[in-house]
């Protein structure tokens, strides 16, 4: 297991960019709403279009890193030298989880800024980027894993993967829209780790077989 | 001694050439029974049923709008289903339904979908609201969606059968977990939601009709997936010696 | 009948174009997904037909070659 994960840290390490570029993105795009509907900042809505850009930027971040190891013939090796595939998988996506959702916990806040949301509202969004990006890297993996061979497979990617993540986004949102209220955060705690534990039971098997099915279409 | 017989109709079940033989009757019963219950449901819902105390007439538009979601739901469902079976049981046949249910499924959905919004305009003012039910039935249009073109980009039928059946599962697990969120989401942002639960119950002249048109429309469903199975059978098994004989007595009759 | 006249029945209250449009579009769809699916199985079943008669034509000419050595 220990190899595992030292193997994964190497592979994560080389691709740094990996790391900044959904970062750099999901700034980028928060600039790009704010510049369009400036009214959005300290609204209503910022908790809201917070998650939604964060989502889009899993989704990127999920199909660019899959895709890369695919290609380059770390996901086959992963697979094929793995005493139990399923630790392998799992591992797998903790590693991608670590460098993309994992981060939402430094960044989501500071976005949380950005979109002018109160102060008081940023350890509620680290909360929910905390309970709430593992359920994304999970349930993401499980459509990575199947299109990670399509040519554009990114527009599918998306399409298989939006549905699973809307429950995420509606209590990720509620929870930050809660603390800004000042009610209770915790219905949407409880949501929030219940979707993660349901993704954690059925994504690991899920991404095996799908990555199974994309090495044979090779 | 029942569990032998169950577990031979099981694996004769999976066999092409028997499921063929089998439903040659099922789709005649199928197609009239539909015929029948669709007219009939039409004609009482149309033109019999009492109009509603609130809703007046359109309130009628009921009578199709509801058959479709709960058929929209239930094939994807039934897509879901026959995945599980696939990939455990190797069953060949599953995927033969999958891609069978899945353009009514489509088509179905978005039907709901549009007889939604104008059932919405006359009654409530406007032809789109995102309430719960709006919003559920939408994703399920997009869950439908990725399994069309997941399918569309894999040449390979058995890769394409695994992965048709894999993301019909996780998608199938998924939904009583969105339904639910959607729900809770709705209770928030629409607290005077107009509900079919906030109103008394439906007398049985108004509900009957509705029993009578959810009946035809599944009975219809069921008559164009077995078609549809039964087309895509004979596609996948031209070769066969018991295809060639159907094809001759066919063209005898 | 719940509606005195025709002229009532098409009408609806008032509210006739909607609940015409709807079974319209329902009626339209199921018809043309009846259509689909039957003609996608006759012409399957047809161009099986083809298949076998220019299979037998050939076992047929090659059975009259065989005759002629």
């Amino acid at each position: 297991m220990s190899s595992l994960l030292r193997r994964e840290w190497q592979v994560a390490l080389r691709a740094k960019g990996a790391i900044i570029n959904p970062v750099a993105f999901l700034l980028l795009s928060t600039t790009l709403f704010v510049i369009a509907a400036p009214d959005t900042v300290s609204s209503d809505a910022a908790a809201g279009i917070l998650w939604t850009l964060v989502l889009l930027t899993q989704l990127l971040a999920l199909d660019a890193m899959y895709r890369r190891d695919f290609d380059s013939g770390v996901l086959e090796q992963t697979l094929v030298s793995a005493q139990v595939p399923f630790v392998a998988v799992l591992t797998r996506i903790f590693m991608q989880w670590l460098s993309t959702g994992f981060i939402m916990v430094a960044v989501g806040p500071v976005l949380g800024i950005l979109l002018g949301l109160p102060a008081e509202a940023t350890p509620a969004i680290a909360l929910a980027m905390l309970l709430g990006t593992p359920a994304l890297s999970l349930l993401g993996s499980i459509g990575a894993s199947v299109t990670v061979g399509f040519s554009r497979g990114g527009v599918i990617l998306a399409l298989l993967v939006m549905p699973l993540f809307l429950p995420t986004l509606i209590f990720g949102a509620g929870l930050v829209a809660a603390a800004e209220a000042g009610s209770s955060v915790m219905p949407q705690v409880y949501a929030l780790s219940l979707i993660s534990l349901v993704a954690l039971a059925i994504a690991p098997f899920a991404t095996l077989a799908g990555l199974k099915i994309s090495l044979e279409m090779q | 001694m029942l569990s032998a017989s169950l577990k031979r109709l099981w694996h004769k079940l999976g066999s092409p050439r028997w499921f063929f033989a089998l439903t040659e009757s099922w789709v005649k019963v199928a197609g009239w029974s539909a015929l029948v219950l669709l007219v009939w449901g039409t004609i009482w819902g149309l033109g019999f049923a009492p109009a509603d105390y609130q809703q007046g007439n359109s309130f009628r538009i009921m009578y199709v709008h509801v058959p479709a979601a709960m058929l929209a739901q239930s094939l994807y469902i039934g897509m879901g289903v026959a995945g599980f079976i696939g990939l455990v049981w190797r069953m060949k046949l599953t995927d033969v339904a999958i891609s069978a249910c899945l353009p009514l499924g489509m088509v179905i959905t978005a039907l709901a979908l549009f007889s939604g919004s104008v059932w919405g305009r006359p009654t409530w003012g406007s032809w789109w609201e995102w309430d719960g039910r709006t919003v559920s039935t939408l994703v399920l249009f997009f869950l439908y969606v990725g399994i069309y073109a997941l399918r569309e980009a894999i040449a390979d039928q058995e890769l394409r059968a695994r992965a048709s059946a894999l993301i019909a599962m996780v998608g199938t697990i998924n939904i009583p977990i969105i339904k639910y969120s959607v729900e809770w989401w709705n209770t928030l942002h629409q607290p005077a939601s107009f509900g079919l639960t906030q109103k008394p119950a439906m007398p049985s002249e108004m509900w009957l009709p509705l029993l009578v048109m959810v009946l035809g429309f599944y009975a219809f469903a069921g008559f164009i997936v077995l078609v549809r199975m039964r087309t895509e059978i004979l596609n996948r098994e031209m070769g066969a010696r018991w295809v060639r004989d159907w094809v001759q007595v066919r063209s005898e009759r | 009948m719940y509606f005195d006249s025709f002229g009532d029945l098409l009408q609806m209250g008032k509210h006739g174009f909607y609940v015409w449009t709807a079974y319209g579009a329902t009626g339209l769809v199921l018809l043309i997904s009846w259509l689909s699916a039957r003609g996608a199985f006759v012409k399957t079943a047809q161009r099986l037909q083809q298949q076998a008669e220019l299979a037998q034509r050939g076992d047929q000419s090659a059975q009259h070659r065989g005759d002629h050595t």
